[in-house]
């Protein structure tokens, strides 16, 4: 008799969803399912409206990576304008862009993740949480919130907002940064990267305790995806699709973002609202990739900044080819954050940032656009049509984490077959199938577009369909 | 009232939740000198914000009890024992976080008023903005 496991629901992620683990009749694991169960529906209630109105309509989707979803959605925007915009716009831009990495990977590194690596994946769950760890590493939670505090405070200047801010517009910006939150946040600079390398010196010590974690912990061969510039340089902003394989090789390159339906199509799974992108040309599900702080650092040929060209280097060693181990998209995102830092300060340090002719005027010139980018959790696609009025007649959204749906079910079924034996779930078992997902630092809400708070549940299901154990959290 | 610190959260989309945001405006405009801070929601940033001043006034609509009820009472930073959500903290935890990471944690208190609806709407229902001068006298209180 076979039977299922549930973890229902996922905790310290953002959004709804559980995981099913099927067992054999000798209990061991037969298969493990990622099952996403929040719907919301973005691309069509965005039918009807003026797209002018799409930036700040879709940031909606998400209350951690609102900035994310405002570039894209502005870059759609260009495209239907046909516009180019001003160079300080698109600088600014990219500014606040990279300030929303840095406050989304340190959320999820220091608020999401910390427990487990600082407290272990075995440690007391009573104690597993953000008060176990400032009490054993106070330095590294006040870290996280300087951290979190720097990008929350440059979108907040830059924007007006923390959340939500309207200021990224189609054709531009909407103000020009002044001389003095110009100041303020070269100030914060130098602060920010003592935090993040002292972080990085810490992840690079305790990484290796984490041995079981890092050879099962959706470590496969998979293609990875995401954008890169000319030179093959990390580009958060724009730049064009590069594919590289699991040793490494670039399958292709520099494929343009509005062709996207040439390479990447979307499966349907009827156990989950999450849809499941494939590299085309490869079929589904062999197509599956990767994107992300982990896959960005696979394709790009540098980072591009002086410092996380070093730290990149020394992650790149880790393995020959491309980094497998999902575990390591937590040192990914210590690293971007530092590159994030570094690439600020080189575009405040342009000499155009202070200029005031920050936005383009026009009309809508084509019915057509596509806006590609980098949010934290991996390549972001809005695409709209408008009619002859300006109204949004269609749109597709291919959100990062979705991107990844397909490595997430294939990882938590690795960590399953690994870890559990028997019927029942242990406590750090249990947290281990969570925390798989939590390397992807999947935003549910987001990839859904759905509405609502991130629990998990997961379930143990006999071969007859009988509901053997189930532990529910959030 | 330098050295306080008011902070009223909630969703000003959603009916009366936005009371916190509506009560922190008014007394901004009375008290120029006052720093206050509106929130969606509480984040442990707070906690380093918050370690810098004397006291802190929290400001939140709540759905127990009767519409347009107000309760304050003072918050014992040594009760918080579990955990606290990445973007949805305590405001006694945020007080506990204040004190072990920065050595600095305010006296605190928390202010509810009870709404009477949390509907897809910016405005307050007229039960609450009845209450609104207590609210804010209450909250002066506290602060002062």
């Amino acid at each position: 008799m076979t039977q299922t496991i549930t973890i229902d629901p996922v905790t310290r992620i953002e959004g709804h969803s559980k995981i099913t683990i099927h067992l054999d009749d000798e209990g061991r694991v037969k298969d493990a399912r990622f099952h996403v169960t929040q719907f919301r529906g973005f691309e069509k209630l965005s039918q009807g409206r003026p797209f002018a109105e799409m930036p700040a309509l879709t940031a909606r989707t998400c209350g951690i990576c609102p900035v994310s979803h405002l570039v894209t959605s502005a870059k759609a925007c260009d495209e239907l304008l046909a516009v180019r915009i001003p160079e300080a716009g698109g600088d600014l831009r990219r500014i606040m862009n990279l300030a929303q990495v840095v406050q989304s990977h340190a959320l999820s590194f220091f608020h999401l993740s910390s427990p487990d690596l600082v407290l272990g994946m075995d440690s007391d769950p009573a104690q597993r949480h953000i008060f176990g760890v400032l009490q054993a590493y106070p330095e590294l939670a006040r870290d996280g919130i300087a951290l979190r505090q720097f990008g929350q405070e440059i979108i907040a200047l830059l924007g007006g907002k923390r959340i939500h801010p309207g200021w990224i517009v189609p054709g531009g910006v909407s103000n020009p940064l002044s001389e003095e939150d110009h100041a303020t946040i070269m100030a914060k600079i130098p602060n920010a990267l003592i935090r993040i390398r002292r972080t990085l010196d810490w992840y690079k010590n305790v990484f290796g305790t984490f041995d079981a974690e890092i050879r099962t912990f959706a470590n496969f061969p998979t293609l990875f995806m995401g954008l890169v510039d000319a030179k093959g340089e990390l580009a958060f902003y724009d730049g064009k699709i590069r594919i590289v394989d699991a040793v490494g090789r670039i399958l292709a390159d520099q494929l343009e973002p509005s062709r996207y339906m040439d390479y990447i199509a979307e499966a349907v799974e009827p156990d989950s609202y999450l849809k499941s992108p494939y590299y085309k040309p490869m079929g589904y599900p062999e197509g599956i990739f990767r994107v992300g702080p982990l896959a960005r650092l696979n394709i790009i040929s540098r980072c591009g900044t002086p410092l996380a060209d070093q730290e990149w280097s020394e992650f790149r060693m880790l393995q020959r080819g491309a980094v497998l181990s999902s575990f390591q998209y937590h040192y990914a995102r210590l690293i971007e954050i530092l590159y994030a830092i570094e690439r600020m300060e080189q575009l405040l340090n342009k000499p155009h940032i202070l200029d005031k002719h920050v936005r383009a005027y026009a009309r809508p010139n084509q019915f057509e656009g596509v806006g590609m980018a980098e949010a934290p959790r991996g390549t972001l696609l809005h695409h709209y049509k408008i009619d002859e009025r300006g109204l949004i007649t269609w749109v597709n959204m291919i959100i990062a984490t979705g991107n990844n749906n397909l490595a997430m079910n294939k990882g938590v079924f690795q960590v399953a077959r690994h870890f559990i034996r028997g019927k029942e779930i242990s406590e750090g078992i249990l947290n281990r199938v969570e925390a798989v997902i939590r390397c992807y630092d999947p935003c549910l809400s987001c990839s859904t577009h759905a509405f609502g708070q991130m629990p998990l549940s997961v379930q143990l299901v006999s071969p007859d369909g009988e509901l053997l154990d189930e532990v529910r959290r959030g | 009232m330098s050295r306080a610190l008011l902070i009223g959260y909630g969703n000003p989309l959603r009916g009366d939740d936005g009371v916190g945001w509506t009560a922190a405006d008014m007394l901004a405009a009375r008290y120029p000198e006052l720093t206050v801070i509106t929130r969606h929601q509480l984040t442990p940033e707070l906690a380093e914000t918050i370690s810098h001043f004397a006291r802190v006034v929290f400001v939140d609509a709540t759905a127990v009890g009767q519409p347009g009820d107000i309760v304050a009472h003072r918050l014992d930073p040594e009760s918080v024992t579990g955990d606290l959500y990445s973007h949805n903290c305590d405001p006694a935890g945020l007080l506990k976080m204040a004190g072990f990471l920065y050595g600095r944690a305010p006296t605190g208190h928390i202010v509810t008023i009870t709404g009477e609806s949390f509907g897809y709407e910016e405005t307050l229902s007229p039960t609450v903005t009845a209450v609104l001068p207590q609210l804010c006298a209450k909250i002066e209180q506290l602060i002062a």
